[in-house]
């Protein structure tokens, strides 16, 4: 599969084929290997790379300019550069927790928090608004797919009714949630 | 705060940074003077954070599975490849051997009279998989026949046009002496070659939608042409006469009690519950019966492609496909071993455009008519592909029938 079908693939909604990605795992795991790092290490930082990737696809924001495996590759490779930085203030932080900042890109990774889960939360609300919301909110504000993309997959006359409708999941979903119990999660 | 749209719109556009800068501005201003506000945007940034933060999770949870998938897929391609090559091999000099026995004694006599008195030697039945003796090695003769009994008949159905075509391009392939994959009748040659005709039966076209027929035995509701109707566009209606109405896409359709197939017929303005229905829709009220609705395989009113031809290599393990467009035929290549019992390539012909779904049992790929260099068979996710589920099993539900009020 050349990387131009790979990508049209994705758009098409075949997001099983970001498993022929994989092939490139290796690169990384050797690069991550010299560099303090072990195999779960770079299988982590890659699936991360992956992401990365699989969403700029998705908004339209990735660009075909060098091949899709150096592009993983440089993407990993900075993703592991951030968490060794972060494993370093890390040591240094007493309380250990690690602040995700809102607004910024997606190579931004969330981990080492555990609590009261904000995820879970939306989660469950989510499932309880059903569908198309649940899916419409997904891709637009996880994917970040266009809303052009949008009217078309899930079959809406055009990007502005498409985005009528996600204001329209938004509000109910709102509706169901109190500002007190969700300001408090993280 | 008044919870309407466009303030929605405006936090929606604030947080996914779509705002120029002087309305960045403007709402940032309005953060800093009105709390209610500021305290709104506060939710949504938790729901934004909150969805991404699942949508990461779950994303995960994927990757970790096609990770898995693929390590499987390579294990397997490393061990069973070359066992598989073999024994497709294997099989290959075996059935070489076996017809050119078949040939030897076939033409052993003069070199045209067979030695055995049945003039429909086994080879017919072994290379192909039509019953009818359309092989070019066999003899000519009896095609000759065929195609002319066919033609002066006046009315000719579906099915005999096909045939009739088949066996004019089985004429035409005779003039020329090389192997060409299109040549459906030179099986045997083509099987040995390594690619192998699926039968023209397994080629079907079928037209998306298709006009709505239904048939009802009074318990049972049969809905014909459009098995990707959902539950939640039909409404069942008894009217005080006792009689079916079926609600979609805001027009009624009359059910009658039939044997056959019928197609589905607005209610007429002038039958007494079509007035009342069509001018106001009468109150309605779920009334205790209930009744199968049936969405019926649509692949059943499917036709033989005219113009795509399919052929697969059975000794390849690639599962990859390409097409391959000439003047008036469309030659899809698989390289790939296929059941040729079950597999069926499928043309979806939709108002605007042709979609190709290569279906084998349970697995559904759907084929792109642009590739012209191999290209992966990739399956696809139902949930995604509307149009896969086409080839799922017929669907069937419960519904409610509403009665006028």
């Amino acid at each position: 599969m050349t990387d131009q079908e790979l990508i049209d693939q994705l758009k098409n909604g075949n997001e099983g084929c970001l498993q022929h990605l994989y092939q490139h795992l290796g690169k990384v795991k050797g690069w991550i290997s010299q560099n303090s790092g072990n195999d779960d290490d770079a299988l982590d930082v890659f699936q991360e790379a992956i992401i990365v990737f699989y969403k700029n696809v998705m908004a339209g924001k990735y660009e075909l300019r060098s091949k899709i495996s150096t592009y993983l590759f440089e993407v990993s490779k900075r993703q592991w550069l951030n968490q060794l930085n972060r494993r370093k203030k890390y040591e240094k932080q007493s309380d250990g927790v690690v602040v995700v900042d809102w607004g910024q890109e997606d190579d931004e990774i969330e981990f080492t928090y555990k609590g009261p889960s904000l995820k879970k939360y939306l989660m469950e609300a989510l499932e309880k608004l059903g569908e198309p919301c649940k899916s419409l909110l997904e891709t637009t504000i996880f994917l970040g797919m266009r809303m052009e993309d949008i009217a078309e997959k899930f079959d809406y006359s055009g990007p502005r009714s498409a985005s009528q409708q996600k204001l329209r999941c938004l509000k109910k979903l709102r509706s169901g949630i109190s500002y007190e119990v969700i300001i408090g999660l993280k | 705060m008044e919870e309407d749209l466009r303030h929605i719109d405006l936090i929606d556009k604030y947080l996914s940074n779509a705002l120029t800068k002087s309305e960045k501005e403007m709402v940032e201003k309005r953060i800093a003077e009105d709390t209610s506000f500021a305290k709104e945007l506060k939710v949504y940034k938790q729901i934004y954070k909150g969805i991404e933060q699942q949508g990461d999770t779950v994303l995960k949870e994927r990757l970790t599975s096609y990770y898995n998938s693929y390590k499987e897929e390579n294990k397997s391609k490393t061990n069973k490849g070359y066992y598989r090559r073999l024994v497709v091999f294997g099989s290959g000099i075996a059935a070489c051997v076996l017809i050119g026995l078949l040939l030897f004694f076939y033409y052993r006599n003069d070199g045209q009279n067979p030695i055995f008195k049945d003039v429909n030697p086994i080879i017919v039945d072994i290379d192909t998989v039509q019953s009818n003796s359309k092989d070019t090695i066999e003899n000519p003769i009896d095609e000759e026949r065929l195609v002319q009994e066919e033609k002066p008949q006046q009315t000719k159905t579906e099915n005999q046009v096909d045939e009739e075509l088949v066996n004019q391009e089985g004429l035409k392939d005779k003039s020329r002496d090389t192997v060409q994959l299109d040549n459906i009748n030179n099986d045997t040659q083509l099987a040995l070659g390594g690619f192998t005709p699926l039968p023209p039966e397994s080629v079907r076209t079928i037209e998306y939608p298709l006009p709505l027929r239904y048939t009802f035995d009074g318990d049972k509701l049969t809905l014909f042409g459009d098995p990707l109707l959902s539950k939640l566009q039909l409404e069942l209606i008894k009217n005080k006469e006792e009689e079916y109405v079926l609600f979609y896409k805001n027009k009624y359709f009359s059910i009658d009690k039939t044997a056959g197939i019928k197609p589905l017929e607005e209610l007429r303005t002038d039958s007494s519950f079509g007035n009342s229905l069509l001018k106001i829709k009468p109150k309605l009220n779920p009334s205790k019966e209930k009744l199968d609705i049936v969405l019926e395989d649509i692949t059943r009113f499917s036709g033989k492609s005219k113009n795509l031809k399919v052929n697969y290599d059975s000794e390849s393990s690639l599962g990859t496909y390409f097409f391959n467009e000439t003047e008036n035929t469309l030659e899809l290549i698989i390289n790939s071993n296929l059941d040729s019992e079950i597999a069926k390539v499928y043309e979806v012909k939709e108002k605007n455009r042709h979609r190709y779904f290569l279906v084998e049992g349970t697995m559904i790929y759907e084929l792109d008519v642009h590739a012209k260099e191999p290209k992966p068979l990739e399956q696809v996710e139902i949930t995604k592909n509307k149009m896969a589920r086409l080839f799922m099993e017929k669907a069937s539900f419960e519904t409610t029938v509403y009665t006028e009020k």
